[in-house]
């Protein structure tokens, strides 16, 4: 578990992404910063890519940041906003492509 | 976008988007895109199944159906509600007067979910019978079907059923990205526009004269996307203005734009400037907001007026917001510009404008995009700043970023082309020798391209670990000689093709016309087999062992008769015109060599001796005495260009060169 500037992450499970993500947008909440780690796949999102996206945009707070890492070879494409890094990591025999945005 | 009461299927612009039924993920997957895009739609629904299931329609997976606050919801963000029955049955079939009646009636409940709505029908399974398509008249403004429908009767509108595999005519876009040595930043470039979330149809790009990796770059992603790019390579520099030309001119699209090979596009700069486009019929140009980004940035900033400047993100991003296009901006275009040179625009007005001019009080996108409005046409602005528009310094051009992206192409295309290895090797047998030939060109670019961008990431990066895998040395061996004619042999080619002889070399960079061997390696070629062979230049790089190795094996292949050329520099030419301080000997081999260009004899001689990498030097002298061990005779010093054979091949004269022909008499 990750925290961020002392503060504990939000935390929510469900069955599906939609379900998490509309408990997310029950709460009301936007957040600073959101990392998607290996969450773009279709086995993930199916094939709601823009819906997807969209849901996290949603979430971000304005200047918002969001993180989304997946395996290089299965980079969805990038979130409708600014571009602030791209960089590829080796973990064990895998590349991962991370991308940092700005909202 | 509209609603059925405004529906024309005359007018090829109207869609309208209904859905039967209303399941509950059209509530979770769809509306919030509909809402994000600011569409209405149509809901059909069925009075018993509201909040139930789709079991009745036993050829659908199970699944809910949207309750009534999903509805209202959806409602409030714009949809509407109509009626599809009470119970779902088939009106192809037969109903009594009192079934109709109940099925087309809207309980009161139900309709308070949408007091505007209600108006329009949908026949179930798009089936219906004259009684029932009579009692619509009476209880509707108009009704749908999918099976029935036709584009004349508002009672029986017809439908497209939409699926995922579904694709309606949209305007075609041409991107056009143009590099003169912006190879460090083009994978950038290209990657933003294969992730739009709406894509174009063409991508062009051009190489005008690069002498960086542009054309490496842009001929890879020509091959992985052979539908999508197309790739346009100039040997010469032609400036932007050609170049920009050209490049609309060849484009399909209705739509263009040109995209800096250094710049970026936000994934949704083609959807959002497409659909301005789409909207405003006489709008030429959709121009859009866009963020600076890169060393000079911020000073970029500084120089737009201060309503222009819409704030720093991250300290990254500076985010520049044009005005909007009207009347009192139109007038203020021909003396400021405030529509970007990457913005999209339609090639119509492009060709109206007469294109592209060089301009000296204008740059030329402000100019073509002021003669557009000349020409009567409108623009309009997308209020978001969708272009990530690059502002570097020449010497800090390179930074981590692109380093990546660079490394992120090479890497992915050389694991292809590793990945086709195996394939390549376990076919060898049946691929054809320009095949395999490509292939190695191709491996060992990408290889090094690995390479380079892996050292440079080691400079900014300290942890970082990829191995390149492989050598092409292990393929090299293993190339067949099926199918190849070896009668005549050009060792030692480099750039240099002889048509109709085997040109080899140990480096297939030089081009697809390499044969890749090592001949430090026995010859992969019969006894007696080879009619000539021509080595021009090649055995100062061997050892003294290697060319005795070399020429034995030579002599083995040659066919008794069988003759061989062989240049080679001539020490001791050099060194008598050292001896003699010969100035006009010195000249021309500068002319010839220039990169070892030195100031005195002596640093010429020392270059000579140290720094062109030989391994071997010989004499007239000695190079006869190595031929005749290896079993040659007729050994012959011949004059350039002279030959008693077939040799018409010998490059440039160098004032030091030597040319012998030998045969193999037995």
């Amino acid at each position: 578990m990750m925290e961020v500037k002392g503060e504990k992450p939000a935390i929510a499970t469900a069955e599906s992404l939609y379900e998490l993500l509309n408990t997310f947008r029950a709460k009301r909440q936007t957040y600073d910063l959101i990392i998607l780690d290996r969450i773009m796949y279709t086995g993930v999102i199916g094939n709601s890519l823009s819906l997807a996206q969209l849901y996290f945009q949603d979430l971000l707070k304005k200047d918002g940041i969001l993180i989304s890492c997946c395996l290089e070879t299965f980079a969805p494409p990038r979130f409708p906003m600014l571009l602030y890094q791209e960089s590829f990591i080796d973990l064990r025999t895998c590349h991962y492509r991370v991308r940092t945005y700005l909202k | 976008m509209i609603l059925l009461d405004e529906y024309d299927p005359n007018n090829p612009d109207h869609v309208v988007i209904t859905f039967d039924d209303v399941y509950e993920n059209v509530y979770q997957y769809a509306a919030p895109i509909l809402k994000k895009f600011g569409y209405r739609y149509e809901l059909f629904v069925i009075g018993d199944k509201i909040g139930g299931t789709n079991a009745f329609d036993s050829v659908e997976p199970l699944t809910t159906m949207a309750n009534r606050d999903q509805l209202k919801a959806m409602v409030a963000d714009g949809a509407r509600l109509q009626w599809h029955t009470m119970s779902h049955p088939d009106m192809g079939q037969e109903l009594t007067d009192q079934q109709l009646a109940i099925e087309l009636a809207i309980p009161t409940q139900i309709k308070k979910l949408d007091p505007k709505g209600f108006k329009w029908f949908a026949y179930p399974y798009g089936n219906f019978t004259q009684p029932a398509y009579e009692l619509t008249k009476t209880l509707f403004q108009g009704a749908v079907s999918c099976i029935q429908g036709n584009d004349v009767d508002p009672y029986c509108w017809n439908r497209l059923t939409v699926v995922n595999s579904t694709t309606f005519n949209q305007t075609s876009v041409s991107v056009i990205i143009p590099s003169y040595n912006y190879g460090k930043f083009m994978v950038e470039a290209i990657e933003s526009v294969l992730s739009q979330t709406q894509p174009p149809q063409e991508i062009i790009i051009i190489d005008d004269g690069s002498t960086d990796d542009t054309s490496v770059i842009a001929k890879q992603y020509a091959e992985n996307y052979p539908h999508l790019i197309s790739f346009v390579t100039r040997e010469q520099n032609w400036g932007i203005i050609k170049t920009f030309n050209a490049g609309v001119r060849m484009a399909k699209g209705e739509y263009v734009c040109i995209l800096d090979a250094d710049n970026r596009y936000r994934s949704d700069f083609l959807e959002k400037t497409v659909t301005a486009l789409n909207q405003h019929k006489n709008a030429a140009i959709a121009y859009t907001d866009f963020a600076f980004f890169g060393q000079r940035a911020a000073s970029k900033y500084e120089l737009f007026p201060r309503s222009w400047q819409n704030g720093v993100v991250f300290d990254t991003f500076y985010l520049v917001q044009f005005p909007d296009f009207n009347e009192t901006t139109k007038k203020m275009l021909k003396a400021r510009n405030f529509m970007h040179g990457n913005s999209l625009f339609r090639k119509k007005a492009f060709l109206q404008a007469g294109g592209y001019f060089l301009e000296t009080d204008k740059p030329e996108d402000h100019s073509l995009f002021y003669r557009m409005i000349e020409h009567g046409w409108d623009a309009v602005h997308i209020n978001a700043p969708v272009l990530e528009y690059r502002q570097h310094n020449k010497d800090q051009e390179n930074d981590r970023f692109n380093y990546f992206a660079q490394l992120h192409f090479y890497r992915t295309n050389y694991n292809q082309v590793l990945a086709e290895k195996k394939n390549v090797e376990n076919t060898l047998r049946r691929a054809t020798l320009q095949k395999t030939l490509a292939f190695l060109f191709n491996y060992k670019i990408l290889k090094n391209g690995v390479k380079t961008m892996l050292k440079k990431i080691k400079s900014k990066v300290k942890k970082y670990v990829f191995a390149i895998r492989d050598t092409s040395v292990t393929i090299m061996r293993r190339i067949p000689l099926i199918g190849v004619d070896y009668s005549k042999l050009h060792l030692g080619c480099g750039g240099k093709n002889i048509p109709g002889w085997l040109n080899i070399d140990i480096d297939p960079s030089f081009g697809p016309h390499v044969y890749p061997m090592d001949l430090r390696q026995p010859l992969p070629f019969p006894s007696e087999s080879v009619e000539r062979v021509f080595i021009e230049h090649t055995i100062e790089n061997l050892t003294k062992a290697e060319c005795d190795q070399l020429f034995k094996e030579l002599f083995r292949v040659l066919k008794p008769g069988g003759a061989m050329r062989i240049a080679i520099s001539d020490i001791s030419k050099l060194l008598t015109a050292y001896q003699k301080k010969n100035r006009r000997y010195r000249n021309l081999m500068q002319t010839d060599m220039q990169p070892l260009l030195t100031d005195t004899w002596d640093e010429f001689l020392m270059d000579m001796l140290f720094n062109w990498h030989r391994r071997s030097y010989f004499t007239s002298k000695l190079l006869k005495q190595f031929l005749k061990r290896a079993g040659f005779q007729k050994i012959k010093k011949k004059m350039h260009s002279k030959t008693d054979f077939d040799f018409a091949f010998d490059t440039r004269q160098l004032p030091d060169t030597a040319y012998f022909e030998a045969q193999r008499v037995k």
